[in-house]
């Protein structure tokens, strides 16, 4: 060891003071022969003699040099920065060559990095929270009954308060139960009500997850007690900075949430947002406020059969999922049983209902919900760019071996001089890392903008607030992994074959070729029909997203979008009850009614391509139920003039109208869809609809009205279902509201006095989602906009590379085989025949490339075929419009090259070289 | 004469280290002398390969060198031996006569 150490102080000290060492060296030597010759002439030689002895027994003085400072110092160290020195000066020499590698690289590395920063946000890390790991979902997939609350997940993976609270009593295997679920309220201050995002959390929230305050305390035990009772509240970093300016006083102050006042009790660190990546709360209330914070008549705090709280826990160290599911199963199953008398589950459903299992899914990544909107098209986008990369890579190392050929000469001389071909290659590698080095600083720099473009291309209230606009460290490493493995990448195969060389026909050769080995060229054609190869499929890919978004933008959606304003209103956060939410929209819609430029207006409770979904089961009457018989339809409330407004056609009967009261007969009117699947071959006007199972003491039968043709409901991507309106003023929990305005002309002016008149009516009452129809229309798109936007950019990009990789090999071809063609037209060949030499070529890359991709694409065109809308996996427009690209592509980069190769003029030619 | 037989791989050190041992401080031509004048000739002793190795041993702080003046008034590097290379020395010196004894003795079973 000590020696070790000995042996690293001497090297280091030998490092810093090589050219004194040098010097050192020299003189010693210099001494050793001076004696050596004065002995040698002691002994009798002539000087001539003497010094030649000497330098006999010694041996080599230049080997003792080279092997004297291998053992000194960090030869590795003193070789890399002579290699980086020499690869600097061979790029400076070369400007061209290097903006080019910079440049590609730095587009694919950039593609890359921005596209893993956004992968990584949303699916890969864990929640900001010490040893995320241990933390677990609890889901109970099965039948549901009573009233529940399900994600996009369609699992039902929500619990009752009363049984979320058992589990977290009875179980032993958590070092905490935690609950929390989303919701929306109203927060005044300042005079002014605006909406903020809330996290109903159970009293153990932050105790569980281990998160520590910014400013005050965090919510314990003792702030979860009874209903109603705990009137204080938690704030995020992120909104107290935003909304209060960080200033520490609000500790301790009321904050009127929902008109009930609470107290600021602290505010959560930096950093923590929630257990739901993509949520950022902004207020953390206790869930026993549940009834204040999200007001529902029919829904209360200790009903047993409200399935609503999603519940998360955190296993003891050392506790396996397995374990704890083994635990947890015996303490569940009575819960359930007794759940199902509640429900009075019998049969068929009792058994399936009490056989439900509690499952353990690992929380750590904070998918409460799973993003499963998001999840595929990032797959799909990361795999894009890093076939983006590939081909920038490809693209380097038929340039770099391109370049390898043109120093052929400079390579065998060395290696004739005796230099070992793995230094070489060091040496090449080493120029291929500082190119890599280059383009990766650059392509940080682009991932920075590519990120604040797409960031910005999502407006912010469409869920994606918690994504980080510049790369984290994290990222950077990425980033920086990336740029090695890709100098390796392109590097090794130009460096390996450059310096696999025939000195002596490479010595003698060089220079006068009259035609260029075909060896020579063989990888390059490789790397080029593996480019064009890889641009066919990105190009499809491409073509198919672009294809959907068009097929989505001209779907048919059963709705008039243009000349429509939308606005939502929620004035039961206010505490408003349904009797006063209903006299408030009667007035709104007749004062906005009388606006001039106004055609119709009305309300729906639900809101059209906004995620809102509301679904019951029917008893249709006169239909022949079937067991098993699939009865649930989608519901909303709406006001008179509903369809008129929104375009929807009527087919028979009548609209709502305002002699449709609370007070008067159960109405309804059903969609075209509905009537197929209830009443066919029935005239269903005057037929009765029941809601449920058809107990017509709980619900009355519904007559109805009308129908209406179908209409798109959630996304244009939607299929049709079964549809049901009621008017909303026969809706007993009436509480928020959602406005559609039809006007005469551009709807987008009549924003303000829209806003000003609800303020005028309740200045408490925030209005959102105020925007047209057909932006509403538009931001339902979103996800597949950023596809479809992002991958043509990629698919373009990979075009551009394969152009500038097919150019290359062209040129140079052209470059190298100028003698050849030379001789070529000075024996009368025809120019045409010298196009044809060289655009032949490009062709046959091409189409080899391009045909390997259409099928590689038609292949992986399955893996996407969830994503694509109304154009198959094999759309044959698509995949001809990619043919037609690539010829395109193809031609443009032969031109030049081609052309420069017909102009050749033979005498210039031959004298050359 | 009979003919020189190489220096055996790792014996130069222990050569070097048992020279400074006897002679003291000496220079580098002075051991490469000495080496051979001991030998009788018989040992072929590349001179240029010694540096390399004293750079090793003195990396390794069994040797230790500075400038100094030679007999007759030249300057040179002088190396002398450290602690840490004497005890080295006695090491090296043991193992290597271990190893000669029982290939010695090897050979005389064989014949």
């Amino acid at each position: 060891m000590i020696t070790w150490l000995l042996q690293l102080a001497h090297r280091l000290r030998s490092f810093f003071h090589r050219n004194q060492l040098d010097r050192d060296l020299d003189a010693e030597l210099r001494s050793h022969l001076d004696m050596a010759i004065e002995c040698n002439i002691a002994q009798g030689m002539s000087s001539e003699e003497a010094r030649h002895q000497a330098l006999l027994d010694f041996g080599g003085l230049e080997q003792t040099r080279e092997s004297y400072r291998e053992h000194r110092g960090f030869p590795f160290l003193d070789t890399l920065l002579q290699d980086l020195r020499f690869a600097f000066r061979m790029l400076r020499k070369s400007p061209g060559f290097t903006s080019v590698a910079v440049l590609t690289l730095a587009l694919g590395i950039g593609a890359n990095t921005a596209i893993f920063s956004l992968t990584d946000q949303i699916l890969l890390r864990d929640l900001p929270v010490p040893h995320p790991e241990q933390l677990v979902i609890l889901r109970s997939p099965g039948p549901d009954h009573g009233h529940t609350w399900s994600d996009v997940d369609g699992g039902a993976q929500s619990f009752s308060y009363l049984m979320y609270k058992d589990l977290r009593e009875r179980s032993t295997v958590f070092s905490g139960l935690l609950a929390c679920r989303e919701t929306t309220v109203n927060v005044s201050s300042h005079g002014e009500t605006q909406r903020a995002n809330a996290d109903l959390v159970s009293g153990n929230f932050f105790e569980t997850l281990e998160v520590q305050p910014a400013l005050g305390r965090l919510f314990m035990p003792g702030d979860e007690t009874a209903p109603g009772a705990n009137t204080v509240a938690v704030l995020s970093y992120s909104y107290w900075t935003r909304q209060f300016g960080a200033d520490p006083s609000i500790l301790n102050k009321p904050l009127t949430v929902n008109g009930v006042p609470l107290t600021v009790v602290g505010v959560t660190r930096k950093g923590f947002y929630s257990v739901q990546i993509g949520s950022t709360p902004d207020i953390f209330i206790p869930v026993t406020m549940r009834e204040q914070m999200a007001p529902n008549p029919n829904q209360k705090l200790e009903d047993r059969t409200d399935h609503w709280l999603p519940v998360m826990g955190r296993l003891k160290p050392g506790t396996t999922l397995a374990q704890a599911q083994a635990e947890l199963q015996p303490i569940y199953q009575p819960m359930l049983e007794s759940d199902a008398k509640l429900l009075e589950l019998s049969g068929k459903d009792l058994k399936l209902f009490i056989s439900k299992p509690l499952l353990l899914i690992g929380g750590g990544h904070g998918r409460l919900v799973r993003q499963e909107g998001a999840e595929k098209p990032l797959r799909v986008l990361t795999t894009m760019v890093g076939l983006v990369l590939l081909i920038a890579c490809a693209n380097l190392a038929g340039l770099l071996t391109a370049r390898g050929e043109t120093r052929q000469r400079e390579i065998a001389v060395r290696l004739a001089m005796g230099a070992r071909r793995a230094r070489l290659i060091r040496q090449l590698l080493t120029e291929s890392l500082l190119i890599a080095i280059a383009g990766g600083a650059a392509g940080i720099a682009l991932a920075c903008w590519c990120l604040n473009a797409i960031t910005a291309a999502v407006p912010p209230d469409q869920g994606m607030l918690g994504l980080v606009r510049s790369p984290d460290l994290r990222v950077l490493w990425f980033a920086v992994a990336l740029t090695l493995a890709t100098a390796v990448l392109f590097g090794f195969a130009p460096a390996t074959r450059t310096t696999r060389l025939n000195l002596q026909t490479t010595l003698k050769d060089q220079g006068s070729n009259v035609c260029a080995g075909r060896s020579n060229l063989f990888l390059r054609k490789v790397l080029i029909v593996s480019q064009v190869a890889l641009t066919a499929v990105l190009l499809a890919g491409a073509g198919l997203f672009a294809r959907t978004l068009a097929n989505l933008e001209h779907a048919n959606l059963g709705v008039n979008t243009s000349h429509v304003l939308q606005f939502k209103v929620a004035p039961d956060l206010n505490g408003s009850t349904p009797r006063q939410t209903l006299a408030f929209a009667d007035r709104a819609r007749n004062e906005i009614a009388a606006f001039p430029g106004v055609r119709s207006v009305s309300i729906s409770t639900a809101a059209i391509f906004d995620g809102d979904d509301y679904g019951f089961n029917i008893t249709p009457e006169g239909y022949p139920m079937h067991p098993g018989d699939d009865t649930d339809v989608l519901y909303d409330y709406i006001g008179p003039n509903y369809f008129s407004t929104m375009g929807i056609p009527l087919i028979a009967g009548r609209e709502f109208t305002e002699a449709d009261t609370a007070g008067s007969p159960k109405v309804c009117i059903i969609n075209e869809k509905l009537a197929q699947r209830f009443f066919a071959g029935r005239n269903p006007l005057g037929l009765h609809v029941t809601r449920g199972a058809g107990n017509t003491n709980t619900n009355p039968p519904m007559e109805i009205v009308g129908v209406v043709a179908n209409s798109k409901w959630a996304d244009a991507r939607s299929d049709i279902v079964p549809f049901l309106y009621m008017p909303y003023a026969q809706d007993a929990n009436l509480g928020h509201l959602a406005f559609y305005v039809r006007t005469e002309r551009d709807p987008s002016p009549m924003a303000a006095s829209l806003r000003s008149l609800i303020e005028r009516l309740d200045s408490n009452l925030p209005v959102y989602n105020l925007r047209t129809l057909e932006e509403q229309v538009s931001n339902s798109m979103l996800n597949d906009r950023l596809v479809a936007g992002l991958s043509i950019s990629i698919a373009l990009l990979a075009a551009l590379l394969a152009a500038l990789g097919l150019y290359a090999v062209l040129a140079y071809a052209v470059a190298q085989r100028t003698r050849e063609i030379g001789i070529r037209i000075a024996i009368g060949g025809e120019r045409a025949d010298i196009l044809r030499l060289i655009g032949g070529q490009g062709v046959r890359l091409t189409v080899v490339g391009g045909a390997i991709g259409i099928v590689a694409a038609l292949v992986a065109g399955q893996w996407v075929a969830s994503l694509l809308y109304g154009v198959t996996a094999h759309d044959p427009l698509t995949f001809v419009a990619v043919i037609v690209l690539l010829a395109m592509v193809s031609v443009a980069a032969c031109y030049i090259p081609a052309r420069r190769a017909m102009r050749v003029d033979p005498m210039v030619a031959l004298r050359y070289e | 004469m009979p003919p020189k037989a190489e220096v055996l791989q790792g014996t130069l050190d222990l050569l070097v280290l048992k020279t400074l041992d006897t002679l003291g401080p000496m220079h580098g031509f002075g051991i490469a002398q000495r080496i051979q004048q001991v030998s009788q000739d018989l040992l072929c002793l590349n001179q240029g390969t010694l540096y390399p190795a004293l750079l090793r041993l003195e990396q390794r702080g069994w040797i230790s060198s500075k400038w100094g003046v030679s007999d007759n008034n030249r300057n040179a590097k002088f190396y002398s031996l450290t602690r840490r290379g004497r005890k080295q020395l006695r090491e090296e010196a043991e193992g290597w006569n271990q190893m000669a004894a029982v290939i010695n003795r090897v050979l005389k079973a064989t014949s």
